[in-house]
This record gives C-alpha cells, sequence and structure tokens, in this order.
C-alpha cells in the first residue's frame, strides 16, 4: 500500500493547472476506476490509493507536464508490481 | 476608491426614496469592476420590497457592457415579482441596454435628452443619502494588486436620509468580486441593517469566502457545454478501450497481471516520450501484424528508462532482434 502523502498529489495537480475534473477526466481516460469523488480524497490524502491507482494517476499528470513542456515530476508507486 | 487595489473613478451609488419608489443614481465609471456593485445595490433594492425602480445614469461617464447587462437582468427579476425598473439615461445609452436585453416591455427608459458624452450640467441634489463615495473604501491593509482582497464597503448613513423619503433597510453592504480565471464573473454581497457593520476581519473572510466560492465557481462553469463534455468524455471511452485492449495483449504476451501489463505500458511511454495512448495504439496495431514482424513489436524493445526514484530501470530484457528504437 501507499503512504499517505497528505496533499502530495493535489500540489502535483496545482502545479500543472488542471482542475479536479480535468485531472479526473485524463485519469479516468488513462483507465483509472476510481470515482471523482475517490479522486479527490486520493489528492487531499483522505484515501489511499491502490499502486494501480496510484500509477495512473502518476500518468495523467506526467503526461501532462509533458504537455506543458515538462518531465516526469510525479513518482510511481514503489509498491507496484514488477514488470 | 480602489477596487482590487486598482484606483478607479469614484463610481458610487446615490439613493433616493419617495414613497413606493426607489432611485438609485450611479455616477463615474461603470466598468466590468464596478457593474456586479451596481447590481448589488439594485438586488438590495429589490430586496428591501421596492417594486418601482430608477437607475439614474445621468451622471455616469462610462459604462461597459457587463454593466448593461446586470441592469438588463436586474429588469427582468423585477419584472418576474411585478415591479418595473426604469433606467434614466440618455438615448445612446438606451439603445445598447436594448441591443442586450432584447426586446421587452420590462424594462422602461426616460430620456435624459443627451450623449453620454455631453458634459453633465449642475449637481445633483445633494439632500440624499450617499451610498458608495467617500464610505467606499477598500479594507484597511488590504494588500495591494490582491484581487482575492479587493472589497468595497458601501456605509448607509441613515441619518443622511430624510425619513419621509423612505429607508434603505440595509445599512452596509459588503460586496466582494467573485473571479473567475482572473475575470470578475460576479459579487458576493453581504448586507447588515447595522451601520458599518463589516469590520476589516469581517471583509477579509468575505475575501476568503468569495477566492473559495470563485474557484467553485470557475470549476462548475469551465466553459465545457454539454455537447462539448459529450464529445470528450466519448472520446476519454474510446481511449479507456484502446488502453484496456493493449493491456490485454500485453497480458497474453507476457504472461503477466493486468496491473503489470499497465506499469509496462506506462514505462514504455515515458520512456518513449509519448502518450500512453500510442503506445497502447501501437500494441493493439501489432496484433495485425503476422509473427515475424512482431519481433519489432513496442513491447519488446528494450527501453533504458530513466533512472530515479520514479522508476526502476529496463522495462524489457529482451534485446530487439532487428529493427527500429523509439
Amino acid at each position: 500500500m501507499i503512504e499517505p502523502t497528505t496533499d502530495v498529489f493535489n500540489s502535483y495537480r496545482r502545479e500543472a493547472g488542471l482542475s479536479s475534473g480535468e485531472l479526473f477526466l485524463r485519469y479516468f481516460e488513462l483507465g483509472g476506476m476510481s470515482s471523482a469523488v475517490e479522486l479527490e480524497a486520493f489528492l487531499y490524502g483522505a484515501l489511499i490509493p491502490s499502486p494501480h491507482d496510484h500509477d495512473v494517476l502518476a500518468h495523467a499528470l506526467n503526461e501532462r507536464f509533458v504537455e506543458l513542456g515538462g518531465n516526469h515530476p510525479v513518482p510511481y508507486a514503489d509498491g507496484g508490481e514488477d514488470v | 476608491m480602489t477596487i482590487m487595489g486598482i484606483p478607479r473613478p469614484c463610481f458610487g451609488v446615490t439613493p433616493a426614496f419617495a414613497g413606493e419608489r426607489a432611485v438609485l443614481a450611479a455616477r463615474g465609471e461603470v466598468d466590468v469592476f464596478a457593474a456586479p456593485m451596481l447590481g448589488g445595490f439594485i438586488d438590495a433594492t429589490i430586496a428591501s420590497g421596492y417594486l418601482s425602480v430608477v437607475v439614474d445614469l445621468t451622471d455616469v461617464e462610462d459604462m461597459d457592457a457587463p454593466a448593461m447587462a446586470v441592469i438588463a437582468r436586474a429588469a427582468r427579476r423585477l419584472a418576474a415579482i411585478g415591479g418595473q425598473l426604469t433606467v434614466r439615461t440618455s438615448a445612446l445609452v438606451a439603445r445598447h441596454i436594448s441591443a442586450i436585453a432584447g426586446p421587452t416591455n420590462w424594462l422602461m427608459f426616460e430620456p435624459t435628452g443627451g450623449d453620454m458624452d455631453d458634459p453633465v450640467d449642475g449637481e445633483a441634489s445633494d439632500d440624499r443619502g450617499h451610498l458608495g463615495e467617500e464610505e467606499s473604501t477598500t479594507a484597511p491593509g488590504t494588500p495591494a494588486g490582491d484581487p482575492s482582497f479587493g472589497l468595497v464597503q458601501a456605509l448607509g448613513h441613515m441619518s443622511a436620509v430624510q425619513a419621509d423619503r423612505g429607508s434603505w433597510p440595509s445599512s452596509a453592504i459588503l460586496s466582494t468580486p467573485l473571479l473567475g480565471s482572473g475575470q470578475p464573473i460576479g459579487a458576493l454581497n453581504i448586507y447588515s441593517r447595522t451601520a458599518e457593520a463589516f469590520a476589516p476581519r469581517d471583509q477579509e473572510l468575505a475575501a476568503v469566502f468569495a477566492t473559495e466560492a470563485s474557484i467553485v465557481l470557475t470549476d462548475a462553469t469551465s466553459g465545457a457545454s454539454s455537447e462539448q463534455l459529450a464529445t470528450r468524455l466519448g472520446v476519454a471511452l474510446h481511449t479507456r478501450q484502446i488502453i484496456a485492449q493493449a493491456q490485454g495483449v500485453v497480458m497474453e504476451r507476457e504472461h503477466i497481471s493486468a496491473d503489470a501489463a499497465y506499469r509496462l505500458l506506462a514505462n514504455f511511454s515515458q520512456s518513449s516520450n509519448r502518450p500512453l495512448l500510442e503506445r497502447a495504439e501501437d500494441v493493439v496495431a501489432s496484433t495485425q501484424h503476422s509473427p515475424a514482424d512482431r519481433e519489432t513489436e513496442p513491447v519488446r524493445i528494450l527501453v533504458d528508462v530513466p533512472t530515479g526514484p520514479a522508476h526502476k530501470g529496463p522495462v524489457e530484457a529482451a534485446p530487439p532482434k532487428r529493427g527500429r528504437h523509439d
């Protein structure tokens, strides 16, 4: 399980210039299975995402950062399954 | 007077009451920042029970379309409860407001006989209570340039309003701009029957609330029409489908779980700096290839992902036998 990180995801979201709704659409588009309410809970650290959810959310944010000309600053889940 | 830290020409509103009729005489520049406040004054008047409201624009120096729209909307609201809003202004401005309001019989005009550009002769009668000029101030210590702290407090001095002209039940109005994407989208108006009811601390709290309310309003009205949203969701569903198909292909070929397949695709997307959808499309397209062609399929390409806490090194150990690298 991923350790709680308070609102780290939300900080990334703000830095990426995405609203919660926009981020949810991107997360959903990339295969996220949690609801918008759950996603918001992930953003604020109120809920701990599964490694998969963490990865989908991180990837949604990282793709946005790439669109903005940046890199991939959002880390993926350490507890994710090795491939 | 300043609004959002920016000095504004003396926008103000002077109310006068005669029986059941209220006259709101605006002056100064009614621009996009002052328009919500004018709307607040009109709202307060209507809320006080006046069904006959005159908005006197004789002394208004300039007026933008948002202000005209505010008046048109107020007239519509007043008409809905059996009232009547009359605008006292030049024929030119009347035409502009009519153009915004559209054909209607719930907005009346009293022509003043001059174009707005014409100089206004004389001073308006000064035996009415004043709302909005010298009493209109920003909160002391307001950070300059910070829109969330742009406040105008209008104080009603009840003693200045003669009793036989009626009364202004709201003695103080605190109006805070609501901003959407940095642009005014409305105003948060708070009324009190107590004169000078709003201390600086109250103004700060109103600003904080208005800031959060602005964020909610901005999110709620982010510009996406139903049709746009439907289109966006359709695209999202299609993308999900492609990614899910690619996951299935990778699961079957690599004999790994769905989550592991997703991670593989995500890592490949990152290492190649291409969107996950494009990588997934490549994988799905590879199912149309012959087994021989699959030697160069994307998931068989050795990708050297960037080192760092986010990644764990090469994703795929099988070296390519031939072909391109991304």
